[in-house]
């Protein structure tokens, strides 16, 4: 820990609380030096984000600082009135909120709101302002100010509004940056351009930035110092190696036991699929269990899932993965007949989902089951667990009364929760609690394939592994197929054995987990991989990124030609002229296909 | 009315109204089938009453001219279609029918009550809008303060008091008690001359009537004010214009009002069935010389005609007064315009 | 087993309005409420005197023999009050009971059905949202005669949108939520759906919704008894506040207490929904 005579900020002893009830925040001292980047990391409900509100004085509600002080250039803050506390925040202090879109007053225009503090505070003409606006959401990369500045916050991207915050932050220039989960609800490459451009702002401006996340691996890309709390007290602080290399803590290292290698050999899960393994090598000439063919989904007129092919073996996994929007969920819903849009061919074990008569089409359906991204909205909340998990049994008359009750407290057992729970209604039960549920509720009719939709993006990341050991666990005593949609990559990398990478709707490449994730021959595929966050601080800068520039084009006015060209880093004149095949090059029993004319050289 | 996803219940987040121009075009078409459905709802009430629809409206009392006035404006010598294309004819080209007992054409008898009703209507929207917003955005800002604790206990009182109770109460109190206000009728008995003491003598009887059916009003509005405002002044984007360093007032008023005054639009707006209905019922109390009274003594003597008259106008001022809601709907909420 | 979890609802305070005591106000409205019904069942009981019988002097003021005083005839107010509690709370539940059959399978339905049944279903219900209740009550009572049964239907008639529209936004929203397209997934069918997913999550607004239309619909029943134009052979809190305006310089009793049994049976309705709505919001 450095020592430097004058800290920018120091909390000592910070206290919050919300009335009546034990403190929230219990006695945090942290200190942030100029120039500094401070991982705050913790699980969700650990008292992060309170403690950086009340910094700034925004404490929700009900929430208040019982004691300590809070320090900023040796100046007190807690207690402090009104006035002081403006002239600090967005001057000296700006904030980035968490999610991007409630941040933004839904009714103003997005450049306005970037400049709003700098026009009030310092008395500029609104022209002026706007320029200012325009400037600074360029400084961030956002693309084409001049277009989408005067747009409202919901008709930009996530990951631009992530950036509209960024620049709203820096309006008035703060030596203080406070970045609240700043990528949780992004993709990788979108996580990966604004990790690049915070890391820009800080190098370019001897920015502070104190960065609040659950997630160990933005820190790893970051900060210097960490620190780690838990339940509202800090557990540990510590240099950012030091971190990796010896946690102390039990909070520390049950956020880094969660964490998934981004690279070296994939995980214990897909290889806790044991036996039933082998089925998925394609080796076998035998018919696939799902055998999706020219699979195309319509929304309007506009199609969003163009031509897919894909085939799961008995038994195998499969994972989905893409930029969010780019069709995967899309995909899995069509595969259930979920998709009123949907055309093509979907043979489940022989039969065609989705030119299945209704009658036939609610067999099939016992037959694949969904696990939900959102285990706070798939359980019915005003339905017991044991309800839940039986309901399945029910609606497909394979069980009722007696032995359904019997059922599902054997699936209970099957995912790890006491029996007890049957009688529990949902928000009795924690986020992971719920997922085993729902894994349950899935399973209670011994399906053959089971489709993961973003099985634990609304988990922590803490929790993950857990949940993945269980799954294999199960996968291996019953034997189903997996087919898991995500944009996570180090979970596909873990859970699966091969992988489909989509993009537009398409799918650019595919092939066995290995050969794609450490030779990837698609541009897009590269980018994906390059941009997830290194494994640990040391490997910092090592690997060469390739930042994805701008979104993802929309579905209704697909680029000509090869579909990623507009944003691939190697497009030549003729990608436009015509859409590459998704061909493997040569004869092969375990092919591995990608849809480019001038692939990544292998390595 | 519009159709906005979740403004039913207001409480769940990040819906977008999909309200575009078009769809406020459409509104404005669909005015024509919904008046139309009201004259067919009044059409087949008069024609369900029981016994000869022209003994429902016109009694019996042996008038025969009158009976034949009656049944040349319902023309219920023909079949039953007809009969509706004929009254509709007739309500279009503003023919209402005649009032036996004044004798006189019924638009007529009501046009000349509309200026008094309008008056203390109008009177009372606006000092309940205001008053109301006002008293939400005050208890709003001193949340869980005095002010914010009595504000609800007052109001909720008001919301549950009938609005006849409210004006005899007020009666008690204020006229006969501390008598300051007069309580009856629009005009004192001994003329005023010149304009302004006549004003002045209008105003100062409207005072009272106009007080009780505004108190009526303002709970409404202060409570609803109060609600949204509060539950955007919870908000992330809030606290992120806060965090620029912006004030208190200024994100108040400047971010949090903008959307919260949506609700307050459509609330004020979609509740004028409500205020006309106040209005009779206030009107009688003080014997204020609108529409509520020529209703009261109209149904009294079995005049039908007005009272018909009167319904088919109320009925028309819901329609309008939705309709305005709905498009100052559109002009303060841009995602509408950006549509 | 630890399980932490991204509990958005950690920090949302998702009511507008003061905290403060929440639970007491719920109570005290259940108090208030139950009160007056209390009132309105046990009238035959709790009436001292038969509310139409003249049993004291004319316009005599609140006594040990006469709590709320005489009207003008020398009929005891307080037994008028008791009995008009049947009145009101008969026409208000009535009412709002049609309301909530009407309107919630309405609501559930347009929600469910979605595209061109919600467009049919919400076309008709704007356009009874737009008939003037007041009015329309009274044009019927100009043309059929008063009678408790016509206030109902009508009231009724003009009161289940409110309920349809609140339920179908909520049946909009539970909709998109995973559990609903979970259950349709595993092959539900609709009215599986309707049933087991839908229902016991929208059967507690409702309620809600039951409560705050039992009070309004009181408050307007009063004011047509008020003008003269309730049911003639019941006894309402309306008809006795509106005997009352001629004496309101004489006998203030006489407009004042029918008028406060109405005011504290909907305050407690509203105190009661009120509370029950905030749990639900919050709960949800």
């Amino acid at each position: 820990m450095t020592d430097s005579a004058s800290p920018l900020l120091r909390l000592e002893d910070l206290s919050v609380a919300f009335d009546g009830r034990p403190a929230a925040v219990d006695g945090v001292s942290l200190r942030i030096d100029p120039g500094e980047v401070v991982g705050l990391v913790g699980r969700s409900g650990s008292g992060k984000t309170l403690t950086a509100l009340s910094i700034l004085g925004l404490l929700p509600r009900g929430a208040k600082i019982t004691g300590g002080s809070i320090r900023y250039r040796g100046s007190e803050l807690v207690g402090a009135d009104d006035g002081t506390l403006r002239g600090i925040r967005g001057a000296e202090i700006g904030l980035v909120f968490q999610d991007p879109l409630s941040a933004l007053h839904p009714a103003l225009p997005v450049e306005h709101q970037v400049v709003e503090g700098l026009a009030w505070t310092q008395g500029r003409s609104p022209k002026r302002a706007r320029t200012e606006a325009r400037s600074l959401l360029d400084r961030v990369h956002a693309p084409d100010p001049e277009t989408w500045g005067p747009r409202l916050p919901h008709e930009w991207s996530g990951g631009m509004r992530q950036r509209a915050l960024l620049a709203m932050a820096m309006a008035r220039d703060p030596a203080l940056l406070i970045v609240d989960e700043p990528t949780t609800a992004l993709d990788v490459t979108l996580q990966a351009q604004i990790l690049s451009d915070l890391e820009e702002l800080r190098s370019r401006r001897d920015l502070s930035i104190l960065l609040i996340t659950h997630d160990l691996g933005v820190v790893a890309e970051l900060a210097h110092r960490v620190v780690v709390m838990d339940r509202g007290r800090i557990v540990e602080t510590a240099e950012i190696e030091e971190i990796f290399d010896s946690p102390r803590a039990g909070a520390t290292r049950f956020l880094l036991e969660g964490r998934l290698p981004a690279s070296g050999a994939s995980g214990d899960v897909a290889d806790a699929g044991g036996p039933t393994r082998n089925a998925g090598g394609g080796t076998t000439p035998a018919a696939p269990l799902l055998d999706v063919r020219e699979l195309t989904v319509r929304i309007g007129d506009v199609p969003v899932v163009e031509s897919v092919d894909l085939r799961l073996p008995r038994g195998g996994t499969l994972a989905l993965v893409g930029e969010s929007g780019c069709g995967k969920s899309t995909i899995a819903r069509a595969l259930v007949g979920l998709e009123d849009g949907a055309s093509g061919h979907v043979l489940l074990g022989g039969h065609d989902v989705l030119a299945a008569p209704p009658q036939r089409l609610r067999s099939i359906r016992r037959s694949i089951q969904l696990v939900w991204q959102d285990p706070f909205a798939s359980l019915n909340p005003r339905r017991r667990i044991g309800w839940a998990v039986e309901r399945p049994l029910r609606i497909h008359r394979l069980a009722g009364g007696v032995e359904a009750r019997r059922r599902a407290l054997e699936l209970l057992d099957r995912v790890r929760l006491p029996r007890s729970y049957a009688r529990r209604y949902p928000h009795e039960l924690s986020g992971g609690e719920r997922q085993r549920v729902a894994i349950a509720r899935a399973l209670s009719v011994e399906p053959d394939l089971l489709i993961l939709d973003e099985p634990f993006s609304a988990l922590d990341a803490a929790l993950r592994r857990g949940l993945l050991k269980l799954l294999g666990e199960l996968r291996e005593d019953l034997g189903f197929a997996c087919l898991l949609v995500s944009h996570d990559l180090s979970l596909v990398r873990a859970a699966a054995e091969r992988v489909a990478v989509v993009y537009l709707g398409r799918i650019v490449e595919e092939g066995r987990i290995g050969a794609v994730f450490s030779s990837p021959r698609h541009p897009y595929t590269a980018a994906l991989l390059s941009a997830v966050p290194v494994d640990h601080p040391r490997d910092r800068g090592k690997r060469r990124r390739i930042i994805l520039e701008g979104d993802v084009p929309s579905p209704a006015s697909r680029p000509s030609g090869c579909e990623f060209r507009t944003r691939c880093h190697k497009t030549r004149p003729e990608c436009s002229t015509r859409l590459p095949p998704l061909d493997a090059p040569g004869p092969t029993s375990d092919p591995h296909s990608f849809r480019c004319f001038f692939p990544v050289q292998g390595r | 009315m519009l159709r906005l996803p979740g403004r039913g219940t207001l409480r769940r987040r990040g819906t977008v109204p999909q309200v575009t121009r078009r769809y406020l075009l459409l509104r404005v078409v669909q005015i024509v089938p919904t008046i139309l459905g009201i004259v067919l709802i009044s059409f087949v009430l008069v024609q369900a009453a029981p016994g000869d629809p022209v003994l429902a409206l016109a009694g019996e009392h042996g008038d025969q001219a009158y009976y034949r006035e009656m049944r040349r404006h319902f023309a219920l010598d023909r079949p039953l279609p007809e009969r509706f294309g004929i009254y509709v004819s007739r309500l279009a080209t503003g023919d209402l029918g005649m009032s036996r007992i004044q004798g006189r054409p019924v638009a007529v008898i009501i046009a000349e009550r509309i200026p008094a009703t309008l008056l203390l209507t109008v009177s009372a929207l606006l000092c309940s809008s205001l008053a109301g917003l006002l008293l939400g955005i005050v208890a709003t800002l001193r949340r869980d303060g005095a002010v914010d604790l009595v504000t609800d206990m007052v109001t909720l009182g008001l919301h549950a008091a009938p609005v006849f109770w409210v004006g005899q109460i007020s009666i008690l109190v204020l006229a006969a008690g501390l008598g300051i206000f007069p309580v009856f009728g629009m005009r004192s008995t001994e003329p005023q001359a010149g304009g302004l003491p006549a004003a002045l003598d209008v105003l100062v009887h409207l005072a009272l009537p106009a007080l009780v059916l505004t108190s009526q009003q303002l709970a409404g509005v202060a409570r609803v004010t109060r609600q949204t405002l509060g539950r955007e002044l919870d908000r992330d984007y809030v606290r992120a214009a806060l965090a620029k360093g912006l004030p208190r007032g200024y994100v108040v008023v400047r971010h949090a009002l903008r959307l919260a005054l949506l609700p307050v639009v459509t609330l004020v707006g979609h509740r004028m069935g409500y205020l006309l209905g106040g209005a009779v019922v206030v009107e009688t109390i003080f014997g204020w010389p609108g529409l509520g009274t020529l209703l009261l003594s109209s149904l009294q003597s079995r005049d039908a005609p007005v009272v018909l008259g009167i319904f088919l106008l109320a009925a028309g001022a819901v329609v309008v007064a939705n309709l305005v809601t709905d498009l100052t709907y559109g002009a303060l909420d841009p995602r509408v315009r950006h549509g | 087993m630890d399980e932490g979890s991204v509990d958005r609802r950690a920090h949302v305070d998702v009511d507008g309005f003061p905290r403060g005591p929440r639970i007491g106000r719920t109570r005290a409205g259940v108090v208030l409420a139950g009160a007056t019904l209390l009132l309105g069942i046990g009238a035959p009981w709790i009436a001292p005197y038969d509310p139409h019988l003249i049993v004291g002097p004319s316009l005599e003021a609140p006594s040990a023999t006469h709590w709320m005083g005489t009207d003008a005839l020398g009929r005891d107010l307080w037994s008028g009050v008791v009995w008009g509690a049947r009145t009101s709370w008969m026409v208000g539940l009535a009412t709002a009971l049609l309301t909530a059959l009407l309107g919630a399978p309405v609501g559930i339905a347009a929600g469910l059905g979605g595209g061109r049944t919600d467009d049919l279903l919400m076309r008709g219900t704007e356009f009874f949202q737009t008939l003037p209740r007041f009015f329309l009550a009274i044009l019927v009572i100009a043309l059929f005669g008063a009678g408790a049964d016509r206030i109902v239907l009508v009231l009724a008639l003009t009161s289940w949108t409110g309920t349809a529209r609140v339920v179908r936004s909520e049946v909009l929203s539970l909709r998109e939520h995973d559990f609903v397209r979970a259950a349709r997934a595993s092959g539900a069918s609709g009215m599986q759906i309707a049933a087991g997913e839908i229902l016991p999550n929208v059967l507690p607004l409702v309620t809600v919704l039951f409560g705050l239309a039992v009070g309004r619909v009181m408050l307007v029943e009063a004011s047509l008894s008020f003008l003269g134009l309730g049911d003639p052979s019941l006894l309402s809190w309306g008809a006795l506040a509106g005997q009352g305006q001629a004496f309101l310089r004489s006998a203030w009793w006489l407009a004042t207490f029918p008028g406060a049994a109405i005011a504290v049976s909907v305050l407690g309705l509203n105190l009661v929904g009120d509370g029950l709505n905030r749990r639900l919001e919050s709960s949800t």
